[in-house]
C-alpha cells in the first residue's frame, strides 16, 4: 500500500539541490552518450573487421525487415534453418516500417535488411549506404474492405480503378501513412488513379499492417494489405473481406541489401547469399503457408527477377 | 552521435516554427490526460478519502481491489477498454474505439487508482485527533473531512500529478484504444506517445524527439510546481 | 441522587431536569467490551465526574457522550431526545476540550477562532464572544500573543477558552489537567471552578485522579472496567465506597483481606490473611469474609508502644510496626509501615501485612521517622471501611 508517496517538505534549499542532482544526471548521460557514439564510429571505419561477440562465441548479425513480414510468420521458419546452417551467428530481427529499416541499414545498426520498397531502396543504393542488393521474392498486395463494400469494388481487376472508385464515393479509407512498404504501393495506386486523397473518409494510422487490419475491421474501412498478413489475421477479422486481388501493378517484390556500415559485413553477405540459395528458395519459401492457408504467401524469385 | 544532435536541432526548429502537426498532438495529449485526471480526482478523492477514515464490512475486500488497480499493468487496462467498446464488446454500438473519449475511458483506469491510493494513504496518516476535535467543537461532517483533507492536501496533490504523469506517458493502452489516427496531416488521436512510436518505426526522429523535448519540460515543469506546494505554509499543530 | 443545586437557585425542591441520559450504551473493539453502561445520568447544570483508571474505558465513554462515536448498541438522549453522531445540532450544543488539545501555530485569538469558525458567524460576532470569553477567563492580555511563547497552563486555558467561546450547554472535558505540571494544576483546577460556577451549563469531567473529581465535582461516577460501579456525590464515594475497586481507587490506599471472628454490640473483630486482628463497626457474620479499607490520612502514629498494654484510648486498634519508607507528599509525609507484632506470628503477605499513613512533616519530625524505626500505627475503629468482599 501507497503511504505517503513523496518525501517530506523541500525547502528552497532542496530546490537548488534538486537541480543539481537533475544536471549531473543529465551530464552524466550525456557523457556516457558521447564516448558510446565514440566507439561505434570508429567500428564503423573498420566495418567488418571490429564484430561483437556476445553469445556464448557467436557474433550477433542484425536483421532490419518489415512489420508486415514479420506478420505472415516467415521468420518463424527462416530464421531457424539459417541459424542452423550457420550457428556462428546470433541472429536479431528488428521488425519496423521500411522506411525507418532503411535508416538503420544507413547507420550500421542493422547489417543487411530484407524489405520491399522499390523507390526508397533505389535511393538508399544510389546514396550509396547499399553495398548488395538481390531479388528474393515477391507476395501480391490486395484490397480489403467491409462486406457492405459502398464503393462496389468488389470482384475489379483494375486496382487504381478501384482506388478511383473508393475516392470518388467517399468511402472510409485507413493508410498505414508510415514509409513501409505498403504505403509506398498505395501512394504509386492513387497516382496511377489520379488522386490525392483528402477528406475526413482518408485516415492514417501511421501504425503496422496487422493494427491498420485491427482498425479497419472496427470501422469498417478499406485498406490496402499485404496478402502475407491478410491470411494470417484474417479469421479474427470477422468484419473484412477480400475484394480486389490479381492486379500486376499490386505486385510486391522483396529485396535483400546488405548495409555498407554493417558491423558484421559477413554475416551480412552469408544471409543475402543464402537467402537466394535454390534450397531455401525451393524448400522454405516456396513452401511457408502451404500447409496452413492451402497457398504459400510468398513466391521465390531470385532466379528469374533483376 | 550524429543522429542524436540532428534530432534535437530538428526538433526545436520544429518547435519553435510551431509546427501544426506537433502542437495537435501536443495539446490532445494534455487534453485526454487532463480530462482523464480530473475524473480521476472527482471518483479517487472520494473514494480514497472514504476507505482512510470508515470500516465497514467488506472494506479489506475494497482496499484489495484499489491496490490492485494500482499494481495492474497499464496495457492490461488498454486491453479491458479495448474490448469492451469493441465491436464485438458490450459498448460497440457506442462507436467510441479510435476517439479520444476512448482514449480518455482508458487514461482514467490508469490515474484514477493511483490518485485514489495516494489519497487513502495521505488521509489515513493524518492523526484521528484532528477529526475529532473538529467535531467536538461543533463541525459537521462535511467541515471535519474538509480539515482532514487541507491536512493531507500535499500528499494528494502528490497523487494527482502522479496520476496525470502515469495518464499522459501512457502508450500502449491508448495506442490500442487510440490506434493514433491523422487525417490529410491533421492529428486524430494521435497523442505524442503513440505519435512518438510510430514516428520512430517510420525513422523520422525529429518530430518523435519534438514530442521528447516536450514530455521532459513538461516532467520539470509538473515537478517544480509540485516541490513548490511542499514548501507552501501548513498548518502546524503544537505538542501541549 | 439529586445534585446540589448552584447558584443557590430556590428550585432545589422540583425533581432536576436531565441534560444527557445513556442507556445501554455498548462498545467493543474486536472483542474486547470496551463501554458497557447500563444508565447514566448527567443532570443539568451539574458537574460531573467520570472516574477511573486509565484502560477503564473513560476516554471512550466520554466520546460517547460527546456524540465523537458511534456506539455498537444503545442510545444516548439530550433533554429527552435521542441523538447520535449524525445529530449536528445537538452536538453543537456541546464544546469539548480534549487532554491533547489541537491548538496550532498563530496566535491565542486564532485558536480560540477556529471552533467558531465551523458555525459560520459573521466575523464581528464572532470577535465579541472571543472577547467575552477572554475576560471570562482572565487572559485578555494574551489575545494577540504567539501560541509558542505560552506555558502549558496557558495553552490549556486558551483550549478551554476555545470551548467556551462557542458558548456551549454542555461541556465535556477529558483529563483536563493530566498533562500539567503538578504545581499549575491547582491554579488551573481554581480558574475552571471560578469558570464553571459562574456558567449555566452541564459539564463532564473525565479523570483519573480522585483529588481532582474531589476538588471539582458535585457528583462522581466511578468506572472500572467500563461500567459504572458507584455513583454518588463525592463524599458519599470517598467515605463510603461500595467495593475495593471505588475504595482503592478513591484513595483508601490499605486494603485488607479477612474473616470475621465475632461481632458484639456493633463492634467486630476481624483477622485478617497477614494475621492482623483488627476492630471495625460493623454488621458481619461470623466466619464471613470482609474487605477493610482504611484512607492514609485516619492512620495516626505514634512512638512504639506495648501492644499487650495500649494504654486507655478511644482507639480500638493500635498496632506495632516497623517503619519501611518516608516519602514527601507536598506538605505532608507518607509512610509505610509494615506490621511485624502480630499476634500468632504469621508471615507477612506483601501489602496485607502494611499500612499507609499520611502524617503532617512536622509530626514527622518531631518523631523521628526513617526506615526501620519502631512505630506504633492507630485507625479508630468507626475510621475502617468495611466492604463486602
Amino acid at each position: 500500500m501507497i503511504g505517503s508517496a513523496l518525501p517530506g517538505r523541500l525547502h528552497c534549499r532542496g530546490n537548488l539541490g534538486l537541480g543539481i542532482v537533475v544536471a549531473l544526471a543529465l551530464v552524466l548521460g550525456l557523457a556516457v552518450l558521447v564516448t558510446a557514439c565514440g566507439s561505434s564510429s570508429e567500428a564503423s571505419t573498420t566495418a567488418g573487421s571490429e564484430t561483437t561477440t556476445s553469445v556464448a562465441g557467436k557474433t550477433d548479425l542484425v536483421l532490419a525487415s518489415t512489420t508486415s513480414t514479420q506478420d505472415s510468420g516467415l521468420f518463424d521458419v527462416l530464421i531457424p534453418a539459417f541459424t542452423e546452417a550457420f550457428p556462428k551467428y546470433n541472429m536479431k530481427v528488428v521488425a519496423v516500417g521500411s522506411g525507418e529499416a532503411l535508416k538503420l541499414g544507413q547507420t550500421g545498426d542493422a547489417d543487411v535488411l530484407l524489405v520491399h520498397s522499390p523507390a526508397a531502396e533505389t535511393e538508399f543504393m544510389t546514396a550509396g549506404y547499399g553495398m548488395g542488393r538481390k531479388a528474393v521474392m515477391y507476395n501480391d498486395f490486395i484490397i480489403i474492405g467491409p462486406p457492405s463494400d459502398p464503393a462496389k469494388i468488389k470482384g475489379m481487376t483494375d486496382a487504381a480503378a478501384a482506388f478511383k472508385k473508393i475516392a470518388d464515393s467517399q468511402s472510409l479509407f485507413y493508410s498505414r501513412g508510415d514509409k513501409s512498404g505498403t504505403n509506398a504501393k498505395e501512394l504509386t495506386l492513387w497516382k496511377a488513379a489520379g488522386v490525392t486523397p483528402s477528406g475526413d473518409w482518408y485516415q492514417t494510422t501511421g501504425q503496422g499492417m496487422g493494427e491498420t487490419l485491427t482498425i479497419a475491421d472496427q470501422k469498417g474501412g478499406y485498406t490496402l494489405a499485404d496478402r502475407g498478413t491478410w491470411l494470417a489475421k484474417k479469421d479474427s477479422l470477422e468484419n473484412l473481406e477480400l475484394l480486389v486481388e490479381g492486379d500486376k501493378a499490386l505486385f510486391n517484390q522483396y529485396h535483400a541489401i546488405t548495409c555498407q556500415a554493417a558491423k558484421n559485413m559477413q554475416g551480412a553477405n552469408d544471409f543475402m547469399n543464402w537467402i537466394v540459395s535454390p534450397y531455401v528458395q525451393q524448400n522454405i519459401i516456396a513452401t511457408y503457408g502451404l500447409d496452413k492457408y492451402g497457398r504459400p504467401l510468398f513466391i521465390p524469385n531470385a532466379a528469374t527477377a533483376q | 552521435m550524429g543522429v542524436f544532435w540532428d534530432a534535437i536541432k530538428q526538433a526545436v526548429s520544429l518547435l519553435v516554427h510551431g509546427d501544426r502537426y506537433v502542437y495537435e498532438v501536443m495539446w490532445m495529449s494534455i487534453r485526454v490526460a487532463g480530462t482523464a485526471t480530473i475524473f480521476g480526482m472527482i471518483v479517487g478523492i472520494p473514494i480514497g478519502t472514504w476507505l482512510a477514515i470508515r470500516r465497514f464490512w467488506g472494506w479489506g475486500a475494497a482496499a484489495t481491489v484499489l491496490n490492485v488497480g494500482l499494481m495492474l499493468p497499464p496495457v492490461v487496462v488498454g486491453l479491458f477498454v479495448f474490448l469492451l467498446l469493441s465491436r464485438q464488446g458490450p459498448f460497440g454500438s457506442l462507436s467510441l474505439l479510435y476517439t479520444s473519449t476512448a482514449m480518455i475511458i482508458a487514461e482514467f483506469f490508469i490515474a484514477a487508482p493511483v490518485i485514489a491510493a495516494i489519497t487513502m494513504g495521505g488521509v489515513a496518516s493524518v492523526p484521528k485527533d484532528v477529526r475529532l476535535q473538529a467535531m467536538g467543537l461543533g463541525a459537521s461532517r462535511w467541515q471535519t473531512i474538509w480539515l482532514v483533507l487541507r491536512e493531507a492536501r500535499v500528499t494528494i496533490i502528490s497523487g494527482i500529478v502522479a496520476g496525470f504523469g502515469a495518464a499522459i506517458s501512457e502508450v500502449g493502452a491508448v495506442m490500442m484504444v487510440g490506434g493514433n489516427l491523422s487525417i490529410a496531416g491533421h492529428n486524430q488521436t494521435g497523442t505524442m506517445t503513440t505519435a512518438t512510436m510510430s514516428l520512430v518505426r517510420q525513422g523520422e526522429y525529429a518530430t518523435a524527439m519534438a514530442f521528447g523535448l516536450i514530455l521532459i519540460l513538461l516532467a520539470f515543469i509538473i515537478t517544480f510546481l509540485l516541490t513548490r506546494t511542499q514548501q507552501g505554509v501548513r498548518r502546524r499543530w503544537l505538542q501541549s | 441522587m439529586a445534585p446540589v443545586v448552584r447558584k443557590g437557585d430556590d428550585t432545589a425542591q422540583a425533581p432536576p431536569a436531565v441534560a444527557i441520559e445513556a442507556r445501554g450504551l455498548l462498545k467493543r473493539y474486536g472483542d474486547r467490551t470496551v463501554v458497557a453502561v447500563e444508565s447514566l445520568q448527567v443532570y443539568e447544570q451539574e458537574v460531573l465526574a467520570i472516574l477511573g483508571p486509565n484502560g477503564a474505558g473513560k476516554t471512550t465513554l466520554f466520546r460517547l457522550l460527546a456524540l465523537l462515536e458511534r456506539p455498537d448498541a444503545g442510545s444516548v438522549f439530550y433533554y429527552g431526545k435521542e441523538v447520535d453522531i449524525h445529530a449536528l445540532p445537538a452536538r453543537r450544543r456541546t464544546a469539548a476540550v480534549f487532554q491533547r488539545p489541537l491548538l496550532f501555530q498563530g496566535s491565542v485569538e486564532d485558536n480560540i477562532r477556529f471552533g467558531l469558525r465551523f458555525r459560520r458567524l459573521p466575523r464581528s460576532e464572532a470577535t465579541a464572544k472571543i472577547r467575552r470569553t477572554l475576560e471570562l477567563m482572565g487572559i485578555t492580555h494574551l489575545a494577540g500573543a504567539d501560541m509558542r511563547t505560552l506555558s502549558g497552563g496557558e495553552m490549556q486555558r486558551v483550549a478551554l477558552a476555545r470551548a467556551l467561546a462557542l458558548e456551549p450547554e454542555i461541556l465535556f472535558l477529558d483529563e483536563p489537567t493530566s498533562n500539567l505540571d503538578v504545581h499549575v494544576r491547582r491554579r488551573f483546577r481554581e480558574d475552571l471552578r471560578r469558570v464553571v460556577d459562574s456558567l449555566a451549563a452541564t459539564v463532564v469531567i473525565i479523570t483519573h485522579e480522585h483529588s481532582e473529581a474531589l476538588a471539582l465535582a458535585q457528583r462522581v461516577a466511578v468506572i472500572q472496567d467500563g461500567s459504572v460501579v458507584q455513583m454518588g456525590t463525592p463524599e458519599e464515594v470517598f467515605t463510603h465506597p461500595q467495593n475495593a475497586f471505588v475504595a482503592d481507587f478513591t484513595g483508601a490506599e490499605t486494603i485488607w483481606h479477612g474473616e470475621t471472628m465475632a461481632c458484639e454490640q456493633g463492634l467486630c473483630t476481624v483477622r485478617t490473611q497477614a494475621g492482623v486482628l483488627v476492630q471495625a463497626v460493623g454488621d458481619l457474620a461470623e466466619g464471613q469474609p470482609v474487605v477493610l479499607a482504611i484512607r492514609p490520612e485516619d492512620v495516626a502514629l505514634a512512638p512504639s508502644v506495648d501492644e499487650q498494654q495500649p494504654g486507655l484510648t478511644s482507639v480500638r486498634n493500635q498496632w506495632c510496626g516497623v517503619v519501611d519508607s518516608v516519602t514527601p507528599a507536598g506538605p505532608l509525609v507518607r509512610v509505610v509501615v509494615r506490621l511485624d507484632c502480630t499476634a500468632g506470628a504469621r508471615p507477612v503477605f506483601g501489602g496485607e501485612g502494611e499500612v499507609i499513613s499520611l502524617i503532617t512533616r512536622a509530626s514527622a519530625d518531631e518523631l523521628e521517622l526513617a526506615p526501620e524505626r519502631r512505630v506504633s500505627a492507630s485507625v479508630k475503629a468507626t475510621a475502617l471501611h468495611v466492604l463486602a468482599g
